[in-house]
């Protein structure tokens, strides 16, 4: 029995009223943000309540039919391509906001929700969601607790995991759970945790519990230009290391300041090799100005500094930075983004390899990078039509993986592993750490339908790629040079 | 000592199939059930010591055995702290001990509970594998958030070897208040500070007494201790009052008997009268000599038995899809079900 047959589609219409499954309105689905990866679904369903849900997955349990949740598709990762064989299950339906508790700073979202949807909805009472992915405007909270996403905020206010309460969970036998709860403890292992950024894998989220923060009341964010990158970074971790926790801390190098620019007309120095935007809050201006004087004070090397304090200045400050993705994107056909974490020390010295690399492979690239929380985001510049050119491009991505794994970090921060860096994940993880992941798997979905193939490779997917695990921080062979 | 030692220790005591009790400073004897069958104890309290500090990283990775007082103290010479505060149970109580319980000190509604700030795990199996999770970068999402699953998982999952942590910096000025108040309009007073954003860090009721710890920019701290005391008549106390009550160093935990902490959000209806309140009304505590359940059935508990004979459950029970999950889990990481073997349900 499969997704073909056609006892599977009359029982699906019966469940849903909203089946696609001809090839014109299925080319929709065939990729998520990573397009590279593209594949037609089999069929997609689009449920509009928990109990279709539910019944949906058990339809597809008892026909082995596996499934590909999907939110807005803004994924980077591939964690949401489709399958051939398998249902796409879009929860683009589940777009209410089901409860605001203003007192409590909470909400209930359903997990088509958009990012900035549930931020815009309590605005009016001076509450915020604070994890605040470049995607905002259409990524879903869905989305965001299968990646465990970021943003340009995290260091100070933590990642989706750090402002998710509960979630109701459709689990791979079709049954609801509740995971967490609006009380700081529940009982057993924290299965919330390991729901965030599990990619779909381990369960459906179908309902969200989010906190909410009052806003800050003053806000001043500081645009500083450096000639080199090692000098930015240089300040970055004077101002970390002094007791200050800024809540937004971003650089950019060269090529992304002059494609922003050129994009967004953020009124950035052109020339500079290097910028920082960081964003400072509290609850009172004198606070707020104590704190930025401490930072002037520790960026001597800088070549300008440029204060903004009026909502629109700090806006068009941040407009650039938050456009860089589609500002670098004017700058070829196609751009690959990368998104490996480093300990923020060694950013000078990556960011010096992925330039020679750059020269190797042929291909430009734009650097920008969470810098308070040392994740970076390499765009590398390439032309999907010229075959050479997309395999050059895969491949100097997969080293700047393995450089990041050598520095001691890791090749995702944020974005997940979906299918687009299955391969390095046999080089970050042992053999028998990627056994135990398979085993979590199993715990959840014994018959391996929820999102299969993704985020965690088969042992004998790593021999074929033939990568050897790199313990954290040591270089395969430290004996010989590398180039 | 070094991990191949720790790794060793665990093959040659858990390897055999027999049950077994980790053991870090043993301060924590009160949390979690007692063990459902013969074990042997597995001392891991000499694996101590910092592997990588780097303040300006806010990253410390420590062995397992390290003692909280000591790590307390070396991030406080940077200027740094655990924003988790975990509870000080003793002195040899351990970091690794920290983890595994899971406990969180005041500072949990408004600085994040101990998993948050968990960035990565070392974690040895019964035939003494090592396998590392998470890292010692802020951000990581490859892989499942095993790291963050060993947070409270007292011991059940394997021996945690090593743990790094995020730290943060300590804030410029802390004071403690208090003020005479009752219960429900303590809580309110609670929901309403953090509601406007006022830089509060722990807040808890007890004995008739409202009390709340200020942290943070020192004028401020400074400028909303002047008002509660002339508006509502607070005064400045002891600031060691947190950590007591947390280490269950407070005359509060001196009795014979159990007792009970219910958790909940903190604008839930007073049900019955507490001996505490704490993280500002999220959960509530009875240490009197026979305390009931009934009242509060419907939320999350946990009882600190008093005896150490007593095999009662001490967690609120799972539902039952969770707990199949759980026991799952439970065989994935540890086949043999040997490590702390029914510490945490029955089951598992």
């Amino acid at each position: 029995m499969s997704i073909a047959s056609r006892k599977f589609r009359r029982r699906l219409a019966a469940i849903c009223s909203s089946v696609i499954d001809d090839a014109e309105r299925l080319a929709v689905y065939e990729s998520d943000g990573l397009t590279a990866k593209r594949q037609l679904p089999g069929l997609v369903a689009i449920p509009q309540t928990v109990a279709e849900v539910q019944a949906l997955v058990r339809l597809c349990a008892d026909f082995a039919v596996p499934i590909v949740a999907r939110g807005a598709g803004t994924g980077l990762s591939g964690g949401a391509t489709p399958l051939a064989d398998g249902l796409l299950l879009s929860l683009a339906k589940f777009n209410r906001i089901l409860s605001v508790d203003d007192e409590g700073m909470t909400a209930v979202v359903e997990p088509g929700v958009t990012n900035l949807g549930v931020s815009e909805a309590v605005a009016s009472k001076g509450l915020y969601y604070a994890p605040d992915p470049s995607s905002q405007i259409a990524c879903t909270l869905g989305g965001n607790v299968a990646e465990n996403s970021g943003g340009v905020h995290c260091l100070k206010y933590g990642l989706t995991l750090h402002n998710v309460l509960a979630l109701k969970v459709v689990l791979a036998d079709g049954s609801l759970v509740a995971i967490g709860s609006g009380a700081l403890d529940s009982p057993g292992l924290d299965l919330l945790a390991l729901m965030h950024g599990s990619e779909g894998m381990l369960g459906i989220v179908v309902e969200v519990t989010v906190k909410l923060l009052p806003k800050p009341a003053h806000t001043q964010v500081l645009m500083a230009a450096f000639e080199e990158v090692a000098d930015a970074a240089q300040a970055v971790s004077a101002i970390i290391g002094s007791g200050l926790v800024p809540a937004g801390l971003e650089l950019m190098d060269g090529p992304a300041i002059q494609a922003a620019e050129a994009y967004a007309q953020a009124g950035y120095p052109v020339a500079a090799g290097a910028l920082l935007l960081l964003e400072l809050d509290g609850g009172t201006k004198d606070e707020v100005h104590q704190a930025a004087e401490a930072v002037q004070a520790l960026l001597g090397t800088a070549q300008s500094m440029t204060w903004a304090e009026s909502a629109a200045d700090r806006q068009r400050l941040w407009a650039g930075r938050k456009a860089a993705f589609p500002a670098v994107g004017r700058l070829a056909p196609d751009y690959y983004c990368m998104d490996g974490t480093i300990p923020r020390r060694e950013l000078p010295g990556v960011l010096a390899r992925i330039s020679e690399l750059s020269t190797q492979y042929g291909l430009r690239v734009a650097n920008v990078f969470h810098a308070g929380d040392g994740n970076l985001h390499p765009l590398i510049l390439y032309d999907a039509n010229n075959e050479d050119e997309l395999q050059r491009a895969e491949q100097f991505g997969s080293d700047i993986l393995q450089l990041c794994i050598a520095k001691g970090g890791t090749i995702t921060g944020e974005h997940g592993v979906g299918v687009e860096k299955i391969n390095e994940m046999c080089v970050q993880f042992s053999p028998s750490e990627l056994t135990l992941f398979h085993g979590v798997k199993a715990a959840f979905d014994p018959k391996g339908l929820l999102n299969p193939g993704k985020a965690v490779p088969t042992l004998s997917r790593c021999a074929e790629f033939g990568a050897m695990h790199v313990h954290s921080g040591e270089e395969p062979f430290p004996h010989l040079e590398r180039f | 000592m070094e991990l191949s030692h720790l790794t060793e220790a665990v093959k040659e005591t858990a390897g055999k199939g027999t049950a077994v009790t980790i053991r870090g400073g043993g301060t924590k004897g009160w949390l979690g059930r007692q063990a459902g069958r013969p074990n042997m104890a597995l001392d891991v309290s000499a694996y101590q010591g910092v592997l990588d500090y780097r303040p300006e990283e806010l990253m410390i990775r420590v062995k397992a055995g390290t003692r909280l007082q000591e790590l307390n103290g070396l991030l406080a010479q940077a200027g740094q702290f655990l924003p988790f505060e975990p509870p000080l149970s003793g002195e040899a109580a351990t970091i690794g001990g920290a983890v595994a319980a899971g406990l969180s000190g005041a500072r949990r509604p408004y600085a994040g509970a101990l998993r948050d700030y968990v960035l990565g795990t070392g974690l040895i199996s019964a035939n003494g594998e090592y396998r590392e999770f998470g890292g010692q970068v802020m951000k990581n999402v490859a892989g499942y958030d095993v790291s963050r699953l060993l947070a409270g998982s007292l011991g059940i999952l394997g021996v945690i070897a090593d743990i790094s942590i995020k730290v943060l910096p300590l804030p410029e000025a802390e004071l403690t208040l208090t003020l005479e108040r009752d219960a429900a309009t303590s809580i309110d007073l609670f929901r309403s500070m953090k509601r406007q954003g006022l830089p509060v860090s722990a807040a808890c009721w007890l004995g008739g007494q409202a009390y709340l710890r200020l942290s943070g920019n020192a004028d401020r701290v400074r400028l909303v201790a002047k008002q509660l005391k002339s508006a509502q008549g607070a005064g400045e106390d002891d600031p060691s009052l947190w950590a007591r009550l947390d280490g269950r160093q407070h005359g509060l935990f001196a009795g014979q008997g159990d007792c009970l902490a219910f958790s909940c959000e903190a604008g839930e209806a007073l049900r019955q009268g507490y001996d505490w309140i704490a993280w500002g009304g999220a959960q509530r505590w009875l240490c009197t000599d026979a305390p009931s359940l009934a009242e509060d059935c419907g939320l999350a508990w946990v009882r600190h038995a008093a005896s150490a004979t007593d095999t009662g459950e001490v967690f609120s029970p799972l539902p039952a899809a969770l707990m199949q999950i759980h026991s799952a889990l439970k065989s994935t990481f540890d086949p043999g079900r040997v490590f702390n073997p029914g510490r945490m349900y029955q089951e598992l």
